[in-house]
Parts: structure tokens; C-alpha cells; sequence
């Protein structure tokens, strides 16, 4: 092996342990979160869809699920839904005036990420998402959901 | 008293004016702040303090059939009051007052003003996907007749198959719940009536948008069940609903069955509902019908509808034909305009006209 060769393989592996020694979630993309003593462990995209179109409103057990929303103008909350339902927010209105017709009320809103960590923490139940970048220990990531966002800044 | 009203962000002006004019005529109670009172408009008056909420919708409809006097009718006026009290129950009630003020050539009265408990129930989530509940509620069979409200229906005239093939009220117990198909979903809903010994007005209720005389909106005895799958993101659902029945004045075993879908797509929604009614002892002939109905958007949030449908009542003997056409606009989601103009061949069930409507959620 040549030497530029040689030095090029220790650049990777030390960009490899690099990697290693960050927090487990990847920097992108939107991290699904609850507090940590939140009684679910997983979930997949179609639980993810049920809790927040309020279709699934308890645990097994019998726990209150509490989703949380960005304003429908953010633009975390339109990759969130694009991501889950397929759909931009406005999409659902129809469905939530529905559901309201049924007495079930849409998500709780929030209007920042910082707001939706603290709420998500202090709240039982709750179940929120922020870029992946922005989760800290107040939160356990119970999801990762693949999505291209411009950046790492708050989404307001 | 800090506000508590919140709008929608970005609206563009007359909306905007709209929904501000609605919020201003919603007054927050004086111990809102102690409450922690939350307005939205269209998505009601939270007191998170005390596990309440106050919602409702309301409309205002216009008519000017062939047939009769023209006349300005402020037709719904309906409260849910929705309590909360531990995360499994729910406790819901729909209080409704209709015609609380009519106009029409002879003046205005509020001389027939209804008031009905619509609905009634409590819900128990006995698991994630099962719940269990009691009381007065919609009869899940079709799709319209569980979200008839002004505000949600894109047209102001309502489909006979959607009030005459069944009655729109059951007095009981069901279950219902969604389960996961992949990545499609099924609601499910039993029910079982015994409103002749539930439903302490068993027997009066009259049809929402139908003179019917002879014919009875009231179960005394009933049991049935629906199955909805949605597909395609939810663009799409197909259900099937089954009730056996005896009314209250029309004695004797009859048996339903409907089917009805949905699509959505792009600017386009296809929609339809048909059911088929074996009369029983009640009659020698059966009850059958249906409606086809497709709505384009035409630009923004302006919608335009057209509908055909028909129904032959073997009860009252009688067979209607009706086509409708109609502009719906939705300036804001809780908020609905709509003008519209029905052809039918039964002045009794199907009159001839136009209707418009202002109805929202608030």
C-alpha cells in the first residue's frame, strides 16, 4: 500500500472513532421524543400516525398519549407531516373538523423547538419531534424519521 | 386580562376579517386566566383546569324552493360540552337548538325553536384500540350521517339515503376502534339500541332535512356494525355497514345494508353512498337508493360539486330522482359558504330550489 494510501486509511478510521465518540443519534433528520420515563419504548411510522391523528389516545396500559405540533407554518412541522401522513398540515383539515365534530381535538401547539423539548420533558405522556440535532438529555429519541431539513436551526 | 384568542397566521384579508369578527363574539369568561382558558376559533374554548371543553358549530341557511315560501332560517345552533376527567373517559354531549329564528314573508318568530340532545355518551378506552361506549349517539351506518353537521357536508341539502334508509340516533352501547392493515387502517363499530327503553323521547324524532310523514326516525330495538378501510394515505375509504332493526312505528324485523367510499385526489373528491333496506313485516316492498357526488376546487378554496342520486321509499311508496349542483367556499377551515341549486321530480321528498348557507365550527 502507498503512503498516501496509508495516511488516507488512518484519516478514516479516525473519522470512524470520531463518529464513534458522538451522542447515537445521527445529526439529521427528525428525532421523534418523549421524556424519559415515558412508558412507550418504540414505535414505528404507522403507531406515529395513529398518535398523532388521535386515533390511538392511550397506552396498553392505559397511559394518556399526548402528541405535540409546531405551528402548521413551520417548516419541521410540514416535513413531519409530508413524513407521516403524506400530506402538508393543511391537508388535514378536513380530518380534524371531523374528529372535532366528535369532540377530539387536534395536537397540542407549541411555537419552538426549545418549547417543545421543555414540554415534552415536563409533561406525562407527551410526544413531540425536533431536528435530530437539537435533541439533548432532557428527551429519549423513540424514533428517527429520514428527512432532508435545511439546517439545524430552531424551526419557528 | 391578557388575550386569548388565537388566529391563524397568515390569512389572506376578508378571512382574516371574518374569523376575527366570529373570535370577537366569543367573550372569554372573567376567571379565564384562573382556568387557564385557551380559544381557538374552530377548535372551541379549553379550560384545561377542569378538564372541559366547549365547542360547537352553527348555521344559517337560506331557501327559496318552488314549492314554498322563501325564507332565512337559523337553522343549527349546537354545543358539545366534552369532559375529560382521567385519560380513559370521556364524556361527551351535543345539545342542539334548531330554528332558533326564522325569517321569511310573514316576519321573523322564534316561534319553532327545537332543542335536542343530539348526542349523549361516555367513552371508556379500554385498550389502545377498543373503545367502549354508552349512551345516546350517531348511528354508524354510511359516512354522512356521522359528520352531517352544515359546517363539514359540502352541500346544503342532504342525501335521502342518508336520513331514510336508517334513523340517524342509536340509544345503547358500542365498540369501536382503529386497527393497523400494514400501512392502511380499519375502523371497526358494533352497536346495540334499545331506545324504547333508553331514549326517553323514543318515537319523536323527526328527519333533519326530509318531510317524511308516516315514517319513523327512531329504533326501538337494533343492532349492527360497520367496517371502514382506509387506503392510499388516507385518500381513500371503502366501508361496508349492516343493521337489523325494528322501529318505533314500524313494528317488525328489517335489515339494512350500505357500502359507501371515498377518493381524494389531487383537486378531485369522488364520493357515494348506497343502501338497501329489506322491509319486512313492516311492508311489501323494500327501501333502496344511493348518491354519487364528485367535487372539484376550482380555484383557492372554492369547490364545486354536483350530485345525482335517488331513492325509492317501499314505506311511503314513492320514488325521487335528484341532481344537484353547488359552489362551496371554505375561506377558513371551520368556516363554509355554499349555494347551490336541486332538480328533483318529488316536490314532497325532493322540492325543487335554491339554498345557500353560512355555517361554521366555533
Amino acid at each position: 500500500m502507498s503512503r498516501p494510501r496509508r495516511l488516507g486509511l488512518v484519516c478514516w478510521l479516525l473519522a470512524l472513532l470520531a463518529v464513534g465518540t458522538c451522542p447515537a443519534v445521527a445529526d439529521d433528520g427528525i428525532a421523534v421524543i418523549v421524556a424519559p420515563e415515558h412508558p412507550l419504548l418504540s414505535l414505528d411510522r404507522r403507531g406515529l400516525a395513529a398518535i398523532f391523528k388521535r386515533k390511538q389516545r392511550v397506552t396498553a396500559a392505559g397511559a394518556a398519549l399526548v402528541p405535540v405540533n409546531l405551528p402548521a407554518s413551520a417548516a419541521l412541522r410540514i416535513a413531519f407531516s409530508r413524513a407521516v401522513f403524506a400530506q402538508d398540515p393543511a391537508g388535514l383539515d378536513t380530518y380534524w373538523n371531523e374528529r372535532y365534530f366528535h369532540g377530539i381535538a387536534p395536537p397540542h401547539v407549541v411555537n419552538s423547538i426549545e418549547a417543545m423539548l421543555r414540554f415534552v420533558a415536563a409533561t406525562p405522556g407527551a410526544i413531540g419531534y425536533v431536528p435530530a440535532c437539537r435533541v439533548d438529555a432532557r428527551v429519549r429519541v423513540l424514533l428517527l424519521i429520514p428527512a432532508a431539513l435545511d439546517d439545524c436551526r430552531p424551526a419557528r | 386580562m391578557r388575550s386569548m384568542l388565537r388566529l391563524p397566521a397568515r390569512l389572506p384579508a376578508l378571512p382574516r376579517v371574518l374569523a376575527a369578527a366570529i373570535a370577537a363574539c366569543a367573550p372569554l369568561p372573567a376567571a379565564a386566566d384562573v382556568f387557564g382558558a385557551r380559544y381557538a376559533y374552530g377548535q372551541g374554548l379549553q379550560l384545561p383546569a377542569l378538564d372541559l371543553t366547549f365547542a360547537g358549530y352553527a348555521a344559517l341557511r337560506a331557501q327559496n324552493p318552488q314549492q314554498a315560501d322563501a325564507r332565512l332560517d337559523l337553522r343549527d345552533f349546537s354545543v358539545f360540552v366534552i369532559w375529560q376527567p382521567a385519560p380513559r373517559w370521556q364524556l361527551f354531549s351535543e345539545i342542539e337548538a334548531e330554528h332558533l329564528l326564522i325569517a321569511d314573508d310573514r316576519g321573523v318568530s322564534g316561534h319553532d325553536i327545537e332543542v335536542d340532545v343530539e348526542r349523549l355518551y361516555v367513552d371508556f378506552d379500554v385498550t389502545a384500540n377498543l373503545t367502549l361506549r354508552i349512551g345516546r349517539y350517531l348511528t354508524p351506518f354510511g359516512r354522512w350521517n356521522q359528520i352531517h353537521a352544515e359546517p363539514l357536508v359540502w352541500t346544503t341539502t342532504r342525501p335521502l339515503v342518508t336520513q331514510l334508509a336508517i334513523p340517524d340516533h342509536g340509544s345503547g352501547v358500542a365498540v369501536l376502534g382503529t386497527l393497523q392493515m400494514g400501512d392502511d387502517t380499519l375502523d371497526y363499530t358494533l352497536f346495540a339500541d334499545d331506545g324504547a327503553d333508553l331514549d326517553p323521547v323514543n318515537g319523536e324524532a323527526d328527519f333533519e332535512d326530509v318531510v317524511a310523514p308516516g315514517l319513523s326516525n327512531d329504533f326501538r330495538h337494533a343492532g349492527g356494525g360497520q367496517l371502514r378501510y382506509h387506503f392510499l394515505d388516507d385518500r381513500a375509504e371503502l366501508a361496508a355497514s349492516i343493521a337489523a332493526f325494528d322501529m318505533t312505528a314500524q313494528r317488525g324485523m328489517q335489515v339494512a345494508f350500505g357500502v359507501d367510499g371515498l377518493l381524494r385526489w389531487q383537486r378531485l373528491e369522488l364520493s357515494g353512498e348506497f343502501a338497501f333496506r329489506d322491509n319486512g313485516g313492516a311492508g311489501d316492498d323494500d327501501d333502496f337508493g344511493g348518491f354519487a357526488q364528485a367535487v372539484v376546487r376550482l380555484v383557492g378554496q372554492v369547490h364545486g360539486i354536483g350530485r345525482a342520486e335517488h331513492y325509492h321509499s317501499g314505506l311511503l311508496d314513492r320514488d325521487a330522482f335528484r341532481a344537484t349542483l353547488g359552489l362551496s367556499w371554505r375561506p377558513l377551515p371551520p368556516l363554509n359558504l355554499k349555494l347551490e341549486y336541486s332538480a328533483g321530480d318529488d316536490p314532497l321528498l325532493v322540492p325543487d330550489g335554491v339554498q345557500m348557507s353560512v355555517s361554521t365550527l366555533f
